[in-house]
């Protein structure tokens, strides 16, 4: 294991992970690579431990085996509140807002490990989130599906992170607000930062994302640009779908 | 002043729920412990100032040792609440017994001479029913200013809100949690000082008591917010002081438990939740 870092860094560098929640292991010896810059996507079945990968980098659960590296520096293990600090942000499925706080006290906790600057990337935030610009001093409870998505996008954006994990972001929300999260995180993808994402959208997902991964039964099956997958047809027949 | 007395238990109460999702059961003991204190403290240097200060950091110091040693041991280990709201019922009794041990399981007296009462507006005064009600208040606008407005407040809020998306913003949430129990245990303790004051008699098991009624005051308002708890504790508390000025004293707790009982079929999640939305969250 010593010549790890091969070619450039990744922004993001998983190398055989194994987690899971005390019983037998979700995942197991999973890698993968975000680059900066380019949208990352896993797929998948549901149970194949996406969400459990995703929680096991954010520091949320402890891997039990495997190393973490983030912009080549290796953080396995390191509990989520530090994380946040090396350039890695997480937002969650569903409870992504504080529901009670109102979007700026959101935004001021998104930012709670930044030194200084608070202030102004939240106004950089109301640019690239002009809907939440208007109504900064209501409660996040009070927005709409998309709104809060929105919220809690511009949340895990508070740190300025090297790699921004998100999980099903579009989960749950009308069409057309769907496209205009994929929109945002076409934007967040162009300001150079490596997106991390699992959609239950397979087809969606695979559009944009520059290289995918498909984890199936906890373990990585295959991997490739993410047309490359739209088009294979053991793919497109498992978790695609050309009918059902 | 009842009330003002059990808004400031209550307030302490929801906090420590607040952060960890615990009733601590042994909530009661922090402010008997901060009546020994200053009893203590009073009889060795004769201030009164120094017997509150001294209720106070015996009361925070014990919350911050009940978190440390129990509640956050086992929330680290993912013990299901119900486990640790009966550990937190076991702690109650152990502190009790030691506190029995200590300084026996009598009634000690506690009398601080409180000057001839004086009229103002329709109630008569003492000097001591004054200092209660004023550094209730006075308590109570510095907790809502750091809970409203401080980063620290804001932070326990949100851990309180949600922890893991806290802990995921780079919020630490044991260190957050540890002060807002410390937070708390000030409060709690001085709570006991001024109770013990205007009781002027208490004993190892006076703060179980009154927690018992200090639970009614905050499920009432609404556990883990703490302005609706506020509220609650003060219609709570004059509630009470109505049914012992009219009444007999000696009915409170069943009188608090008869409003508990209807405030839990009426409005399960607390009067004042989902109402209009308090300044405090």
């Amino acid at each position: 294991m010593n010549s790890q870092a091969p070619e450039p860094v990744a922004a993001l560098a998983v190398e055989g992970l194994t987690a899971g929640y005390g019983g037998p292991p979700v995942i197991e010896n999973v890698s993968i690579r975000a680059r900066l810059g380019e949208i990352t996507a896993i797929v998948g079945p549901n149970g194949a431990g996406k969400s459990t990968l995703l929680k096991a980098i954010a520091g949320l659960i402890r891997p039990t085996a495997g190393r973490v590296f983030v912009e080549g520096s290796e953080v396995t293990g390191q509990p989520a509140e530090r994380l946040v600090r090396r350039g890695l942000a997480y937002v969650p499925q569903v409870a992504n807002v504080f529901p009670d706080l109102t979007i700026r006290e959101n935004l001021e906790m998104g930012g709670y490990s930044r030194k200084a600057g608070v202030r102004e990337r939240i106004e950089q935030l109301f640019k690239l989130f002009p809907d939440l610009k208007g109504s900064a001093h209501r409660q996040a409870n009070t927005l709409s599906g998309g709104q809060r998505t929105m919220l809690a996008l511009a949340r895990g954006l508070m740190v300025d992170p090297a790699v921004l994990i998100l999980d099903e972001p579009s989960a749950g929300l009308a069409p057309r607000f769907q496209g205009a999260i994929w929109e945002r995180i076409e934007e967040i993808r162009a300001t150079n930062v490596a997106v991390l994402v699992i959609e239950q959208n397979t087809r969606e997902t695979l559009r944009h994302a520059q290289w995918a991964y498909v984890l199936v039964l906890g373990q990585n099956r295959l991997e490739g640009p993410g047309h490359d997958l739209l088009n294979d047809d053991e793919v497109v027949d498992l978790y695609v779908g050309r009918l059902s | 002043m009842t009330a003002a007395i059990l808004s400031l238990s209550a307030v302490a109460f929801t906090l420590e729920y607040a952060v960890t999702n615990v009733a601590n059961l042994s909530h009661g003991e922090i402010l008997t412990v901060g009546a020994y204190a200053a009893l203590v403290v009073h009889q060795r240097t004769g201030s009164a100032l120094a017997a509150a200060l001294a209720a106070a950091a015996a009361g925070g110091l014990l919350a911050l040792a009940m978190h440390a040693a129990v509640v956050d041991r086992f929330i680290r280990r993912g013990t299901p609440t119900l486990v640790i709201f009966i550990a937190t019922l076991g702690l109650s009794f152990v502190i009790q017994n030691l506190l029995v041990i200590r300084f026996g399981a009598a009634n000690v007296a506690y009398t601080i001479p409180s000057g001839a009462p004086f009229e103002l507006g329709p109630f008569l005064w003492t000097a001591v029913d004054l200092e209660i009600i004023v550094s209730a208040l006075a308590i109570t606008a510095v907790l809502y200013l750091i809970i409203s407005h401080t980063k620290f407040g804001k932070a326990l809020r949100a851990v309180s809100q949600n922890r893991e998306l806290a802990r995921v913003s780079g919020i630490n949430a044991d260190v957050v949690a540890s002060a807002t129990w410390f937070l708390a245990g000030l409060v709690a303790g001085y709570a006991g000082f001024i109770l013990a004051e205007s009781v002027g008699t208490f004993n190892p098991s006076f703060g179980f008591g009154f927690f018992l009624i200090t639970l009614t005051a905050a499920v009432a308002g609404g556990l883990g917010r703490a302005f609706s708890t506020m509220v609650g504790a003060i219609i709570v508390g004059i509630a009470l002081e109505f049914v012992g000025g009219y009444v007999s004293a000696g009915y409170n707790l069943a009188f608090a438990f008869a409003i508990l009982a209807v405030v839990i079929l009426v409005r399960p999640r607390g009067l004042f939740v989902n109402a209009r939305r308090s300044v405090f969250e």
